[in-house]
């Protein structure tokens, strides 16, 4: 019949003017759908493009332009070297004790001048751990330090930069000869110094730290002297780190030392035969770089595990460069470092995630210094025999990588592997954390949560509400509950975090107790409902038993709310977060995974209820008479035939729900306290993906690191809803499949 | 269609019919002339779905292990009426009843009586077949499942019995674990009759079973029936006539709520006592 009536509808049926219309009417609109859904096809893969595009430079290492080796005329063997702000200047400490000012561009040297003046010739440049300066042991236990600055200057608008090199300071050690030693120049203009006696083995800690008075323009100088003990050990390597507080040392025998210098302890060794060639101290002082006479490289830091004191950590190893490792330069700006071994090698390493950024050749065998620039974009290598070697790099996500967004890391000062989400810290030589997983976990944890509420609510609703109520009952409840789901959720949000919340800790004995009492009265109403004579229970009409089991709720609820202070008394000791605390030894805050639990129910049963009831609604009459004709009671045929028959329905009810609770932004940001912590405990708080992004977002910086990996939790989310649909349509059609012939 | 003159009641204007003398648990004559004692017996029953009245004081009995066909034109009550014997019409809203039915001299509409348990005794098979979408076996075990067999051994006796009972053993032993939906739609019917079968009913109701079937899928339900007839007391609601002479040995004829004749088939269709039901069954109207 169907068919036989479309056909008349084609061409030629009707008046040729009406036809033709028709078949105008009939294309444009498919032309509208076609449109309309390619539209969405388009924007979706558009949205999953752009989120990849976005994200996708993580993965990226470091590009390195290499300029050619150069020999600069009149610069020997190299020692230590400096790089100013754009790669133009760099400043030279040589063998001969001489320190040069280079113009790189234009390839020659521009100034000259001893590190002491009357002392030329004599010394050997002395380790700098840190800070922007040369250090020169001199004979008779002395060692010369200049600091070296950059100034800046606009001159035919272009900037100019120039080296400042501060005064020659000769800092007295006290010992007839120094055999090995450190410096570290400070931010504020003053110094340390650590060094060691080669007649005594003694070790000394010097320091010297200035302070202007504004007003006088006064200079106090403070100056501190320490011995340190020394155990006998001869020191071929010592480091400083820049805050002045610890101190470091390889001896000989290839053992690892270090001193707390403001307590002023005897030095704690690290038991074990390394063989070190090289040391650096990372951005922040704490890790330290190990690099090894065969190529290995390793780095370190203290850790103190918890009632005990610090102790020295192998936090990492770092793929081996090839030969022998010269010099370890870090960065100014991260945890990175650059590394040179005397086959010429020269490679760029991230500390944090261990990766190796980049590895080249510079073409020259020894290479004796590095230098980084001010803003690491540059860096600067010079041989022994006086050859420079310019790059310029970028490395723009080295704290990024497939390690550091998923895998389990060291970071400094932690004893174990961990995954933390901790993209700010209060000072430029933060280490930044970028775990992902405490906020995969925090969604997966509020969501879990969400639905262990919300599931069998939202089922077991729509189950009553379809099956059981009276259908006058029904129509007013199912319209009630989908305005549920119009409640923004940035009000459901506020009301969970400023009125629920606080509720929730002073009464959450009521809440406990709440579930129980409605039970055990609906059952008790239920049980005297059946004691009662058929024929007086007939007068009632079916599906009202829902109004005296609303009174039966409403008193279990008065009654749970009475008994709180009593049961709270008895059983939590009259304070439940406190007991909480003492008795299951998990915190307990105010703004936690229960109360997103009740908040995000309200965003969630709506839709599971609606999808769900629909569902049951869509179940065959002729199934249900089939089975009451059997003598089925109608629990029994809901139990047993129409619950499996909406199973589809249902899935798929729970899947969307799902859907909405992963995605679900202001609830969890606005009462979870966004706490990025991987615990499964109730009663503390965490951090989504979604949440996550709408804290962050603002603070990124546009095209950086962390802006960069919001997109990526962006992608990540996307990906599991979508994954999460996908899957549950896959199923949802293999359950329509068994049941499509109804 | 022609409007039906009745004003009131059949059953009152028709004088002393043996067949629908009022009250009393009396017998009726077997289309051979023997006596066969009612089950199931229809006292002045009257239907009305909200305001309007469907059944119209209808009385007749339901003779033991014979077959009673409805038939009747589209809308005239025959389903309703069928409905009533195992109150399914409960579920319909708004529905109210007035009169008896009784099973066994059992009033079923008895507030004390437990409806789980009438429609144990009387099965139902529906027009369009319903089989629930699980296994064959589950089909047929579900009844007795819902009414307490646990025993796999059992159920395992009781789904072939049911299946064997509804001539479907042979064409869906080795297929039992597989959907039920998978039959042809005569098996799906037939499986709904040994689902029927498998609760041990004492009456089944058929509700237009064959309206959905190919004649050949029809032939082998009809054969079924009179296969059943030993054992159970039936009703068919039927539209097509051969069907109801082929199988029922008791035809009722209903028209607009009322019970216009019910007599042995062979009778009323070949003397009709009512001129409504020769117009019938002649194809005047219907």
């Amino acid at each position: 019949m169907k068919a036989e009536s479309r056909r008349r509808e084609i061409p030629g049926g009707g008046p040729p003017g009406t036809s033709k219309r028709r078949i105008l009417k009939d294309r444009f609109a498919r032309i509208l759908v076609r449109l309309g859904g390619m539209g969405i096809l388009a924007s979706l893969l558009g949205i999953l493009g752009y989120l990849c595009l976005e994200a996708l430079p993580l993965l990226s290492g470091a590009t390195v332009e290499l300029s050619p080796s150069r020999r600069i005329p009149g610069l020997g063997p190299i020692a230590d070297l400096l790089l100013g702000p754009y790669a133009r200047k760099a400043v030279v400490l040589g063998r001969d004790g001489r320190i040069r000012i280079l113009d790189l561009e234009e390839g020659r040297i521009l100034q000259e001048t001893p590190a002491l003046r009357g002392e030329e010739g004599k010394g050997r440049a002395g380790h700098v751990s840190s800070g922007p300066g040369f250090s020169l042991v001199l004979p008779g236990g002395r060692i010369v330090l200049r600091r070296v600055e950059w100034a800046r200057r606009f001159e035919e608008g272009s900037t100019k930069v120039d080296p400042l090199l501060g005064e020659e300071t000769v800092q007295e050690t006290g010992f007839e000869r120094v055999i090995s030693s450190t410096a570290v120049f400070e931010k504020e203009g003053g110094y340390a110094v650590l060094a060691q006696s080669g007649t005594d083995l003694r070790v000394v800690f010097l320091q010297r730290s200035w302070e202007i008075n504004p007003l006088t323009e006064e200079r106090t100088v403070r100056e501190s002297r320490k011995v340190l003990e020394s155990t006998g050990s001869r020191f071929l390597h010592l480091a400083l780190n820049p805050s002045g507080t610890h101190a470091f040392g390889v001896t000989e025998d290839g053992r690892l030392c270090w001193w707390d210098l403001e307590s002023g302890e005897a030095p704690r060794f690290h038991e074990g035969n390394l063989k070190v060639s090289a040391l650096g101290i990372l951005l922040g002082g704490n890790g330290l770089i190990l690099g090894g006479p065969d190529g290995r490289l390793s780095e370190w830091f203290l850790v103190r595990k918890a009632g005990e004191d610090f102790s020295l950590l192998h936090a990492r190893d770092f793929e081996p460069v090839e030969g022998s490792v010269r010099a370890i330069r870090a960065g100014h700006r991260n945890r990175g470092f650059l590394v040179a071994s005397d086959t010429g090698e020269l490679a760029l390493y991230y500390g944090t995630t261990g990766r190796c950024l980049w590895r080249g050749h510079a073409g020259v065998q020894r290479i004796g210094a590095l230098a980084m620039g001010p803003k690491d974009d540059a860096f600067l290598a010079g041989g022994e025999g006086g050859e420079i070697v310019r790059a310029s790099f970028r490395a723009e996500h080295p704290e990024a990588g497939i390690g550091a967004f998923f895998g389990a890391i060291r970071y400094e000062g932690y004893d174990r592997p961990s995954y933390t989400w901790q993209s700010t810290g209060g000072s430029d030589d933060f280490e930044i954390k970028l775990s992902l997983v405490p906020l995969v976990f925090g969604t997966l944890k509020g969501t879990f949560f969400a639905m262990l509420f919300s599931i069998p609510l939202g089922i077991l609703g729509a189950m009553f509400v379809s099956q059981f109520l009276h259908p006058g009952i029904r129509d007013l409840c199912k319209p009630l509950i989908e305005i549920m789901a119009s409640i923004p959720s940035v009000i459901l949000g506020f009301i969970a975090a400023v009125w629920l919340a606080p509720l929730v800790e002073s009464g959450f004995a009521a809440l406990l107790a709440a579930p129980v009492l409605i039970g055990i009265l609906i059952l008790g109403g239920g049980a005297t409902a059946s004691l009662l004579p058929r024929s007086f229970r007939r007068r009632f009409p079916r599906g009202f038993e829902v109004i005296p089991a609303m009174f039966l709720v409403g008193l279990g609820a008065w009654f749970a709310i009475l008994l709180a202070p009593a049961l709270e008394g008895s059983w939590f000791g009259g304070d439940f977060p406190g007991w909480v605390q003492e008795t299951l030894k998990v915190p307990y805050e105010q703004r936690n995974a229960v109360i997103i639990a009740l908040a995000m129910s309200f965003a969630v049963i709506p839709i599971i209820f609606s999808i769900s009831e629909d569902a049951f609604a869509n179940v065959p009459r002729s199934l249900v008479s089939a089975s009451l004709a059997l003598g089925a009671s109608r629990w029994q045929t809901v139990v047993r035939v129409v619950l499996p028959t909406a199973s589809p329905g249902i899935f798929s009810a729970v899947m969307i729900g799902l859907g909405r609770a992963i995605g679900e932004t202001m609830i969890v940001l606005m009462a979870t306290g966004n706490t990025p912590i991987m615990d499964w405990n109730p009663f503390n708080g965490f951090r989504t993906l979604s949440a996550n992004i709408a804290v962050e977002i603002p603070e990124a910086p546009v095209g950086g690191t962390l802006y960069r990996t919001l997109f990526l939790s962006a992608l990540l989310l996307f990906g599991l809803t979508f994954c999460l649909n996908t899957a549950a349509e896959v199923v949802r059609l293999r359950l329509r499949r068994r049941y499509a012939e109804l | 269609m022609q409007q039906a003159p009745f004003e009131e009641p059949l059953a009152a204007r028709l004088p002393g019919s043996p067949a629908l003398a009022k009250g009393g648990g009396g017998k009726l004559p077997d289309s051979g002339g023997e006596e066969v004692p009612d089950k199931v017996e229809l006292r002045g029953l009257s239907l009305w779905y909200g305001t309007k009245r469907a059944l119209h004081d209808i009385s007749m009995r339901i003779p033991r292990n014979r077959i009673t066909a409805l038939i009747g034109p589209s809308g005239c009550g025959k389903s309703t009426l069928l409905r009533c014997i195992n109150r399914m019409n409960d579920l319909v809203e708004d529905v109210r009843i007035e009169g008896e039915v009784l099973l066994e001299g059992e009033d079923i509409h008895d507030p004390d009586l437990d409806v789980n348990a009438l429609r144990a005794r009387v099965g139902m098979v529906f027009q369009k077949s319903n089989p629930f979408p699980k296994s064959v076996y589950e089909n047929v075990a579900y009844g007795p499942r819902i009414h307490g067999a646990r025993k796999r051994a059992v159920l395992d006796e009781i789904v072939e019995r049911s299946l064997k009972g509804a001539a479907l053993w042979e064409e869906v032993k080795d297929r039992l674990h597989e959907s039920a939906l998978r039959l042809s739609g005569g098996q799906q019917q037939r499986l709904c009759i040994a689902r029927a079968l498998a609760v041990e009913p004492e009456v089944i109701l058929f509700d237009e079973p064959c309206s959905a079937l190919d004649p050949v899928a029809t032939g082998k339900i009809e054969d079924l029936m009179r296969e059943l007839r030993s054992e159970y007391t039936m009703v068919i609601v039927t539209h097509n006539m051969q069907q109801a002479s082929r199988v029922s040995d008791f035809t009722a004829f209903l028209y607009m709520g009322t019970l216009v004749e019910h007599s042995p088939t062979r009778e009323l269709f070949t003397r009709p006592r009512e001129a409504r039901t020769e117009d019938y069954i002649s194809g005047r109207f219907g």
